[in-house]
């Protein structure tokens, strides 16, 4: 499997929503690169063979899920980029690190908060899991706000963690 | 020999009231000239930029959507803080205090109508008179009765959606037989767990009871047109500026205010592209009235005197002037009465700047038992307007309840800053992720409600705007300083309010979120209970309308009273807003005016 396609993975895994969703936002290349621009791509290979392994590992997503806080959030060093990862799939907005992280681990010109691009914020996945569109994009017509929104539609499930490749 | 002049009408101001005006003039006065001091917004595309800019702004503002112009500045929420023992100069104010001025305006052709919410209220016919029935403020030299028809034409100006039958209450009248353009926008699921739980609920101040009751908002924003609106003729949504077929209905953007995507919201862009089939009306952006001219000794104002620049970020200008033998100042209560302090007229009165008025705002917020799945919709669609008169009025504001459908967005800036609190995780609580984010979004975002009490703010001379030679804008122009209090009367109604709010909460099952951060600007405390108040962008009162020279800066048609062919319209020129959103009321007073001017040829 493709390091991009590992990362599609690990982003769903972290947002629960299904690789489908992630890779229809259209974002995923660009968050990727974004990633390894700030943080290295040593760091982030290892990050994502990490997370890869333990797909291998684990045969239910309850077990994967304590997996990745167990190795993977509570880790000083990948722990801030995982959540920082997850704001962005949010909400379009990379958070600048923490100043103990950039002292440790480096710092870098890009690793400045900022909303990623125009489209990146209407891909904000909060609005989703809120059951809602991004305010201000995607609207959903007039009078909708009367009645509780459709959520019958099931962005869960967010992959089948077996390897697939 | 007549004296020549460039124009019939020289306009300052590009907003909703400089451009309804010149709408109306149009068929009576050959040449109007309208002065815009920011950046024009032309066409679709430039408005898609402003779309643009919002969407990459980080954090989303009134004026987010609209760029800072250093030669036409203009205040921003992001500014204000505390102010202590000197002047808060960050931003664009200069801020004496003791409060912040906690509103904001924004510079750009279209003018704050770009950023408004679209509440479309009428005033009440007690607000007219609040210093004769209730002993505060000040009263207006008209009446609701003179304000009625021209209501009504307002509201077809700025395409208003409402039902009559909603909103004759407290005294409101309409016309026999009248019906708003559009029926009512459909309230919200929020509106809907409120009405059902207040039912019953009633209020009681002194010896009289009020019930708490829901009420739709009127709204200008595009909504189903009534085939009942002027005998049957109909009404036709007016669209997108420049793209027509857009914005013929509220699409739920959940974004009125800083920016409507569709344009569905009405904003003077609309009014400013009927203008453009009149040819004998010239827009000119990026020109900054700075002075009045006229001589001493005189009763006419000779022209205006303005700075054009080419570009926002280069201070570079020239200056121009520009006669007309009316001229009518229209640019903000704020920027009208400093044009005029900045050309030395004060008025025989000495009021011009003072009485300064907004709707400080108390913010509420809770947890409803169910879902009701805020961020949808316009952001608010109805109110509590039982409270917005009555004898209580002799010991506190008034006020009204704005429900928003905006969840925490106004209150803590969410989702944003609870997703943000979840994800990195707190000291009660490891970071979140995957199923259980989801579950808490899902969860918790669905409940959130959130109520802004309006607090009624009568005039006070000591609350105003003056100038100051030391502080100026990159193109040497003045910028307001600010002094600004709230008076007892306003923070008992600041207590009764959220007295009310406790009690809806209580009667609803809502559990109760509101906390106030004592670091934030315009933290006050009352007996031991902490309020945090916000402006509500209702800036009002600067060059107020009266009965004579010695009690108002213009009269009943805003002309001022010391320059018979000077006309300084808008919200400046009201001397109480009562808890009315002012710009319906304001733009009702254009119309007036304009009838007037055209009724004396």
């Amino acid at each position: 499997m493709s390091q991009l396609n590992v990362f599609i993975q690990f982003s769903a895994a972290l947002t629960n929503f299904n690789t489908l969703t992630i890779e229809g936002t259209g974002q995923a290349q660009r968050y990727y690169d974004l990633l390894l621009n700030i943080a290295g791509p040593p760091r982030i290979h290892a990050l994502l063979t990490l997370f890869e392994n333990l797909t291998h590992q684990c045969s239910s997503l309850t077990e994967l899920e304590q997996q990745i806080n167990g190795k993977i959030i509570k880790n000083d060093e990948m722990g801030a980029l995982t959540l920082n990862l997850i704001q962005l799939w949010m909400t379009g907005t990379w958070y600048q690190l923490g100043k103990a992280w950039r002292n440790r681990y480096g710092k870098h010109e890009q690793d400045v908060t900022h909303v990623v691009s125009a489209q990146s914020y209407k891909s904000g996945l909060v609005w989703l899991a809120m059951n809602t569109s991004p305010s201000g994009a995607k609207q959903p017509g007039y009078g909708t706000w009367q009645y509780p929104p459709d959520i019958t539609q099931t962005y869960h499930a967010p992959f089948s963690f077996k390897d697939e490749s | 020999m007549e004296k020549q002049y460039d124009y019939d009408v020289v306009i300052v101001g590009a907003g909703i009231i400089g451009t309804v005006m010149a709408k109306h003039l149009a068929s009576t006065h050959q040449s109007i000239l309208i002065l815009e001091a920011g950046e024009p917004v032309s066409d679709w595309q430039a408005y898609e930029q402003r779309l643009d800019t919002f969407y990459r702004a980080q954090i989303k503002v009134p004026n987010s959507a609209y760029p800072n112009n250093p030669n036409a500045p203009q205040p921003d929420e992001l500014d204000l803080k505390n102010i202590g023992n000197e002047p808060d100069t960050q931003g664009y104010f200069v801020q004496n205090g003791p409060m912040a001025f906690a509103s904001s305006y924004t510079r750009t052709q279209g003018g704050t109508t770009l950023h408004w919410l679209g509440t479309c209220l009428r005033m009440l016919p007690d607000d007219f008179k609040l210093r004769s029935t209730y002993g505060h403020g000040l009263d207006w030299p008209i009446g609701y009765d003179d304000l009625q028809s021209y209501y009504e034409q307002a509201e077809f100006e700025i395409g208003v959606s409402a039902d009559v039958e909603d909103q004759a209450y407290l005294g409101i009248k309409f016309s026999p037989d009248y019906v708003y353009p559009m029926r009512k926008i459909p309230q919200s699921l929020a509106d809907k767990f409120f009405i059902k739980h207040t039912k019953n609920l009633s209020v009681r101040y002194q010896d009289h009871s009020y019930p708490i009751s829901v009420t739709s908002t009127p709204q200008g924003r595009n909504g189903m047109p009534n085939p009942a609106y002027q005998n049957g003729a109909g009404y036709t949504p007016v669209g997108a500026a420049g793209y027509e077929d857009l914005g013929q209905r509220c699409e739920g953007n959940h974004n009125c205010v800083p920016i409507c995507p569709v344009q569905a919201k009405y904003s003077s862009l609309k009014t400013m592209q009927q203008l453009q089939t009149q040819s004998n009306v010239t827009l000119l952006t990026r020109a900054v009235a700075s002075r009045l001219l006229y001589k001493h000794g005189t009763n006419l104002i000779e022209g205006v005197e303005y700075k054009r620049y080419t570009t926002p970020n280069q201070p570079e200008y020239q200056t121009h002037t520009v006669t007309g033998k009316i001229v009518i100042v229209a640019t903000h209560a704020v920027e009208s009465a400093k044009l005029l302090l900045a050309s030395g007229i004060k008025s025989s009165s000495g009021l011009v700047g003072c009485h300064l008025m907004d709707h400080p705002t108390l913010i509420t917020w809770g947890t409803t038992p169910t879902p009701v799945y805020p961020y949808r919709g316009p952001n608010a669609t109805s109110g509590i307007e039982s409270c917005r008169t009555g004898s209580f009025r002799h010991q506190h504001s008034a006020f009204r309840v704005d429900m928003g459908n905006d969840g925490w967005a106004w209150s803590i800036g969410d989702p944003y800053t609870q997703l943000s609190t979840w994800v990195n995780g707190s000291q009660n609580e490891a970071p979140l992720f995957g199923r259980q984010l989801r579950e808490r979004i899902e969860h918790h975002f669905s409940r959130q409600c959130r109520f802004g009490f309006l607090i009624e703010q009568p005039a006070q001379r000591s609350n105003r705007i003056s100038i100051d030679e030391k502080y100026k804008d990159a193109l040497g122009n003045y910028r307001p300083v600010i002094n600004y209090q709230y008076s007892e009367y306003e923070k008992r109604g600041f207590v009764a309010a959220r007295h009310i709010s406790n009690k809806i909460f209580e009667h609803s099952g809502v559990k109760d979120a509101t906390h106030y951060d004592p670091s934030l600007a315009n933290h006050v405390e009352i007996d031991q209970q902490a309020y945090q108040v916000v402006g509500a962008g209702h800036y009002a009162g600067t060059h107020v309308m009266g009965t004579d020279k010695t009690n108002s800066v213009v009269n009943r048609y805003q002309q001022s009273w010391d320059f018979e062919n000077l006309y300084l319209a808008g919200c400046g020129s009201m001397p109480s807003m009562g808890t009315a959103n002012p710009t319906l009321t304001a733009t009702a007073l254009a119309i007036a005016t304009a009838d007037y001017i055209k009724s004396k040829g």
